[in-house]
């Protein structure tokens, strides 16, 4: 690990300093966190293991994060009606802040996520599912090695469901909205690469970091209640249309396992 | 990469917990809609769901909780579907209450039959049916006559020389049914275990196919008007149980060329009433004793061709011409027969019909193709019988627009027509995605016409009607939605206001089949 901790610290301080090739560098393994700075003397403090924070490495951090994520749903829950693959995938965009590290400890995450699904159903129509939610998150992570760490999050959701279907002969659909709540909690590790420094003292202190990230965790749902569907028309047409009742399709739940991978950019 | 290969299969390995859903691999097979208990009634066989809607636009439905739905069939308040699988069942849903009860079968079956109470249904084989699994050994003389009161089922063999039932007629008061087959027919007791074998077979090795089976309202006639024979095949039973057995009779006409209707009279048991073509003459009406004494059998001979008769309330029979299907051309001939008096009138339509007659109380419309292409004539007839003679009063009407498809108001003898009009300027509302002035772009409008009157109301609906009917007291149009789609309006409030439409019908409770425990 600490072969690629260097390879890490080598490749990014070329990557930073034109004159390294040319400077007598002492290398030494030290927290992705720091580095030595290439025209100051070598660093007399003691290396630092990777969990071994120092205080100067605390601060508030901001973050903007993109992620892919899959709902799958139980066998029950009749997702197979709208999903060929039995799962919902969509995708989640939103920001970040850690009060206090951003690579350690507590930080919070607000954001959005929208997934859609299709199906053709009993040959004859299609079945759509889309899935808005805004969604927010409280995220403990501790490090394990300097670049890799584990965190465990908790998601609260409110979503909205749009079902729809829509017959292939005919050229309307019939649909509803409907809210559901959730809650989540997952477990994940995440890939720090610092991308940016701060000059301190005779070091550079990373202020800048790609996360990636993978979490597998379980979500449980309200369930969305599609009970009003109704023909897509609009209801302000010169004659009036007929007033129309609606049908109860039923409730869908999508409680399961969740899988979420995604990229962050801490700041 | 490796996370990305373990999403996407554990994405995929559940297609296989979904795959087999019938919502998602069949087709949708649909059954219905049918009138039971008030209520607009279908069976989706594809999902073994059975889902009725009220006049008031509230949807319901119930699973079958059994699997693969071969056949289905609307009593007066409940729908029974046979069920095969591995537990075959003839599974019955009270309408509205949605009490869902089996009675295990012994085997599969493919067809069925349910008397008008309700209580008794017969299911039989059917070869001519696609099946979808491989067909096993089935014996095609066995059928199972299911008492849905007492819950059982009866295997009944009727042991024929014929492969392939057809149809299955019940007696008024539901004592015998009688099994139609290609060349013979078994009359089965309802709840005993008397059975009369017929094959109807001619000396000469000639075989009789039944074509139409009617019972006499007292049940102790069948008559039969079959292809091989111009006379009335009438099959008297005799007896019970064990004891049961029938004589057949041959009741002919003379000159009569060829056998086209049966009719029998509630309040004459005695006899059968039926329409011949005539060697010479165009039309013979006949009323047969029908224990085959020729001294009762009274005849009269019409002018023109009637292949069809009907009879009215005031005991007067119509006949007429038309055909059995709309679209269908028929004859423009009409008649009446006093029966009381043996008074005859006749007349001719404006033209030839184009479908079945609409008949109640003492009035019929016909449907007529119009010398216009948007337009429909009708003709309104009342039978009416003064003290010298039958009167029978022609009225034309004319519509704007092509009908679809027509019913009967028995309630207060109106007929309810279905008709395609032009969407534009007509008072429909617009259809987003298909902007006034495309070509086709039509909707739907029910007229009500007046039998007595003749006075027309008509409402626009929103789409092209496809059947129209009448529940009660309202009437119900379906459009073309595969899902089930209705417009109900109130006879006694004809306008758009008054309508109320429900679309997807079918949807009801499609998220429910697996999570709510259905299936």
């Amino acid at each position: 690990m600490s072969a690629l901790g260097l390879f890490l610290l080598v490749s990014t301080s070329s990557a930073g300093l034109a004159s390294t090739s040319s400077t007598s560098v002492e290398v030494t393994p030290r927290p992705l966190s720091e580095r030595v700075r290439a025209d100051a003397a070598p660093a007399s403090s003691t290396p630092t293991l990777a969990f071994d924070r120092r205080p100067e490495d605390a601060g508030a951090a901001w973050g903007v994060y993109t992620r892919v994520a899959s709902q799958i749903p139980r066998g029950d829950s009749n997702i197979g009606t709208v999903s060929s693959v039995g799962a919902l995938v969509g995708f989640e965009v939103g920001a970040e802040y850690a009060p206090w590290s951003p690579v350690d400890g507590l930080s919070f995450e607000l954001g959005a996520s929208a997934g859609l699904q299709t199906r053709r159903i009993l040959q004859t129509a299609d079945a759509k599912l889309g899935v808005m939610a805004l969604q927010a998150s409280a995220v403990y992570r501790r490090p394990i090695w300097s670049f890799f760490g584990a965190y465990a999050r908790a998601t609260g959701a409110v979503n909205w469901g749009h079902f729809s279907v829509a017959e292939s002969q005919g050229d309307y659909e019939i649909d509803d909205v409907a809210v559901a709540f959730s809650a989540a909690g997952a477990l994940g590790a995440e890939l720090l690469v610092p991308v940016g420094y701060t000059a301190i003292e005779s070091l550079e202190r990373a202020d800048q970091w790609i996360s990636f990230h993978l979490e597998v965790g379980y979500a449980v749902y309200t369930p969305f209640d599609f009970d009003e569907m109704r023909r897509d028309l609009p209801n302000d047409s010169e004659p009036q249309r007929i007033a129309t009742s609606t049908v109860d399709a039923g409730s869908l739940r999508l409680d399961g396992v969740l899988w979420r991978m995604g990229a962050a950019f801490r700041f | 990469m490796k996370p990305l290969h373990t999403f996407a299969l554990a994405n995929l390995a559940l297609v296989a917990c979904t795959g087999g859903d019938p919502a998602i691999t069949e087709p949708l097979v649909v059954s219905g809609p049918t009138v039971v208990a008030d209520h607009l009634v279908w069976v989706d066989h594809t999902t073994a769901r059975v889902v009725w809607v009220d006049v008031d636009t509230a949807v319901q439905a119930a699973a079958l909780e059994r699997e693969e739905v071969t056949s289905a069939v609307f009593g007066p308040d409940r729908v029974v579907a046979l069920t095969g699988g591995a537990r075959p069942a003839a599974v019955s849903v009270r309408i509205p209450g949605g009490e869902v009860e089996a009675v295990e079968l012994f085997a599969k079956f493919d067809r069925a039959f349910v008397a008008p109470s309700g209580r008794y249904v017969v299911a039989l084989h059917d070869a001519r049916l696609a099946r979808s699994t491989p067909l096993v050994a089935v014996n095609h003389n066995e059928i199972a006559v299911i008492d849905l009161v007492d819950r059982t089922a009866t295997r009944v063999a009727l042991d024929t020389e014929s492969t392939s039932p057809r149809n299955v007629i019940f007696s008024s008061d539901e004592t015998r049914a009688a099994v139609v087959l290609d060349a013979a027919v078994v009359v089965v007791e309802l709840g005993g275990e008397g059975i009369v074998r017929v094959p109807l077979k001619l000396p000469n090795g000639d075989r009789l196919t039944p074509e139409q089976v009617v019972f006499a309202p007292d049940s102790e006639y069948l008559f039969l008007r079959t292809s091989g024979t111009p006379d009335v095949v009438a099959l008297e039973l005799l007896g019970q149980g064990a004891a049961a057995t029938g004589i057949l009779n041959f009741l002919a006409v003379p000159g009569a060329q060829r056998l086209l209707d049966l009719a029998v009279d509630e309040d004459d048991p005695d006899h059968v009433l039926a329409v011949f073509r005539g060697d010479e003459i165009p039309t013979i009406a006949a009323r047969l004793a029908a224990d085959g004494d020729v001294s009762r059998t009274r005849t009269v001979e019409l002018a023109g061709q009637a292949s069809r008769l009907e009879l009215l309330d005031n005991r007067t029979v119509l006949l007429h011409g038309s055909p059995d299907t709309i679209g269908s051309a028929g004859n423009a001939f009409v008649g009446g027969w006093d029966l009381e008096d043996d008074l005859v009138e006749q007349d001719n339509l404006a033209g030839p019909t184009m479908g079945p007659a609409a008949v109640g109380g003492t009035s019929a419309f016909f449907v007529h193709s119009a010398e216009s292409g948007n337009a429909t004539a009708l003709t309104a007839l009342a039978l009416r019988r003064d003290a010298l003679r039958l009167n029978v009063a022609l009225r034309p009407v004319v519509l704007g627009g092509i009908v679809r498809d027509y019913a009967f108001s028995s309630n207060d003898e109106r007929v309810v027509l279905g008709v395609d009009i032009v969407r534009e300027d007509s008072g429909a509302a617009p259809l987003p995605s298909r902007p006034y002035g495309e070509p086709n772009d039509t909707t739907g409008a029910i007229a009500v016409v007046d039998a007595e009157t003749l006075g027309i109301e008509t409402v626009v609906l929103d789409d092209s009607i496809q059947h129209v009917g009448v529940i009660g007291d309202r009437i119900y149009a379906t459009h073309g939605g595969a899902f089930g789609d209705v417009t109900f309006v109130p006879l006694a409030s004809i306008d758009r206001a008054s309508a109320r439409r429900v679309d997807g019908v079918l949807l009801t409770g499609l998220f429910d089949r697996i999570a709510g425990g259905e299936r």
